[in-house]
């Protein structure tokens, strides 16, 4: 298993690998020397059993990778194919619908992905992909969902906003609700004049 | 060149002088917190009383005559309208009878600014921790100069959090580093870590901290309350030094003076091969210094000010403020 690192996120690195034929990667959540021993082990640990066990569920519901082997500190998953949409001028108005229908999809399920920005949208030939469940969590909460949007809205344009919203209302029964929380997030005066730099 | 800064936007009235970057005086007075916290009006009273004093003081300290003053600046907020405008009138009045130019200056980008001149750091990220404030920022071009908030608190300041802990636990005084005296040798029960992407939580922390007092040692509490809140902080910072690409972090606010808090950015930085600079501790507390440092470099870096900016602003943010004179 020849392993070749592709690129150092902020607590985990990425390695390429083929597994019994498949292109595969894996992602290895590193030490953080810095925390004490056991929220250190704590963090690690249960950030990798939750997004094992989320992109599992994920991965059936929208095009995500599929995790192939999971150890303590590492996941190998699936290689989809596809550039970050932050790497594009623009996600474009038939990325933005997509992401609103997988996000409305994801949150349908009680998922909150948790860094929902364009760096962690792939898109492709064949459409978009949503990668990195490294922060994700189950939550029915109107309020955790809103922080997904919030995260997103900040990170394209304001047309592509308007094509993701409106998929996303489409796609979501309690849409209503979390679009009303998430306006109601960014009158708190903590959001306004929030530009997100993205590496 | 000389320019003279007035800080009142808490508890403290503060006058600093700085010279080329040079700081000749940093002189203040502090308004005495009882356990009934502070009456903005009652603060606002103590800081004009004391502003002559305070001002002569810098002035003596520094060895300059006010001739040699080429400019005035003060804090424009964010803090309590009543104590920022103690400090405005008392700028402005100077301002008028020296006739130099008076400077409106944002408190934050004080602490930020006075932190990052020392360093001797390269654009780094900022991790500004006080009571009312936890935010990681860093300078960005986009749209115009200024400070891009990367990651901040969700609901409140940590220094508040830690203060409002310590009031719940009766420990005398109601602060920080008595948190931390009480945490030595404390031992790790689980809290709830809130982390989400660059941004943190810290009252579902709290409430679990109190509700714990009942039935752990207080010192193990404490010890588990100051690890999980500056080990969020500390992993917020990290995404924000990755994602920007910036090669160093500073700490400035309040809480800055936290010892353990700064073992773990300095750790955090290392562990990245990057620069860690705390600010001494004269500069973590509100002090005039800051406000006089900004000034000079508005002034230097040719910062026209309109009449309606001179106004105090209590919830002044950070990323409205034009740095076009850095």
């Amino acid at each position: 298993m020849a392993l070749k690192k592709i690129s150092e996120g902020a607590e985990a690195d990425i390695y390429e690998l083929e597994l019994l034929g498949i292109k595969a990667v894996m992602k290895y959540r590193r030490p953080k020397p810095y925390l004490v021993k056991e929220i250190e082990e704590y963090l690690r640990d249960t950030r990798t059993r939750t997004e094992a066990r989320i992109l599992s569920k994920v991965s059936s519901l929208i095009s995500a990778p599929k995790p192939l082997l999971v150890t303590r500190y590492a996941i190998i998953m699936q290689k989809l194919e596809g550039i970050q949409a932050s790497k594009n001028p623009s996600l474009g108005k038939p990325g933005a619908e997509a992401s609103g229908k997988a996000l409305a999809a994801l949150h349908s399920s009680g998922i909150i992905h948790g860094d929902f920005t364009t760096a962690n949208i792939l898109v492709g030939r064949s459409g978009i992909s949503v990668i990195d469940f490294g922060l994700s969590y189950y939550s029915s909460s109107a309020e955790d969902m809103a922080f997904d949007i919030l995260l997103f809205k900040r990170s394209v344009s304001k047309e592509d906003f308007r094509a993701f919203e409106e998929a996303y209302g489409n796609g979501f029964a309690k849409s209503c609700e979390v679009l009303k929380k998430l306006s109601e997030i960014e009158t708190r005066g903590r959001y306004q004049n929030r530009s997100l730099e993205t590496a | 060149m000389a320019v003279l800064g007035i800080e009142s936007s808490a508890h403290t009235f503060g006058v600093g002088i700085s010279d080329n970057g040079r700081i000749l005086a940093n002189a203040k007075e502090m308004y005495k917190i009882t356990d009934k916290g502070m009456i903005p009006s009652r603060v606002a009273e103590f800081h004009a009383s004391n502003a002559k004093g305070v001002i002569q003081r810098a002035l003596s300290e520094s060895g300059i005559s006010l001739s040699e003053v080429e400019a005035i600046s003060y804090t424009k907020g964010p803090g309590l309208g009543p104590c920022l405008r103690i400090g405005q009138l008392a700028a402005m009045t100077m301002s008028e009878m020296l006739s130099v130019p008076l400077y409106p200056v944002n408190h934050a980008i004080g602490h930020i600014q006075i932190a990052a001149h020392l360093s001797g750091l390269k654009d780094p990220i900022a991790v500004y921790v006080s009571g009312g404030n936890s935010q990681i920022l860093g300078i960005t071009e986009q749209g115009f100069r200024h400070y891009s908030v990367y990651g901040e608190t969700l609901d409140i300041g940590v220094g508040n959090m830690i203060d409002n802990f310590a009031r719940a636990a009766k420990l005398n005084p109601a602060w920080g580093s008595t948190v931390a005296k009480v945490a030595e040798n404390g031992h790790y029960i689980r809290m709830p870590y809130t982390v989400k992407g660059m941004d943190f939580t810290f009252t579902g922390l709290l409430t679990n901290a109190v509700k714990s007092l009942s039935s752990h040692k207080i010192g193990d509490v404490a010890y588990s309350l100051q690890e999980t809140a500056f080990g969020m902080i500390a992993e917020a910072s990290e995404r924000a030094l990755l994602l920007s690409g910036k090669k160093g972090v500073i700490l400035c606010g309040g809480v800055a003076q936290s010892k353990r808090l700064r073992e773990i950015l300095a750790a955090m930085s290392k562990s990245h091969g990057v620069g860690f600079y705390a600010a001494p501790n004269e500069y973590n507390a509100d002090n005039g210094a800051m406000i006089a440092y900004v000034g000079e470099l508005m002034h230097k870096g040719g910062a026209k000010p309109k009449r309606g900016d001179y106004a105090v602003e209590q919830r002044y943010r950070i990323d409205g403020v034009d740095l076009k004179w850095l």
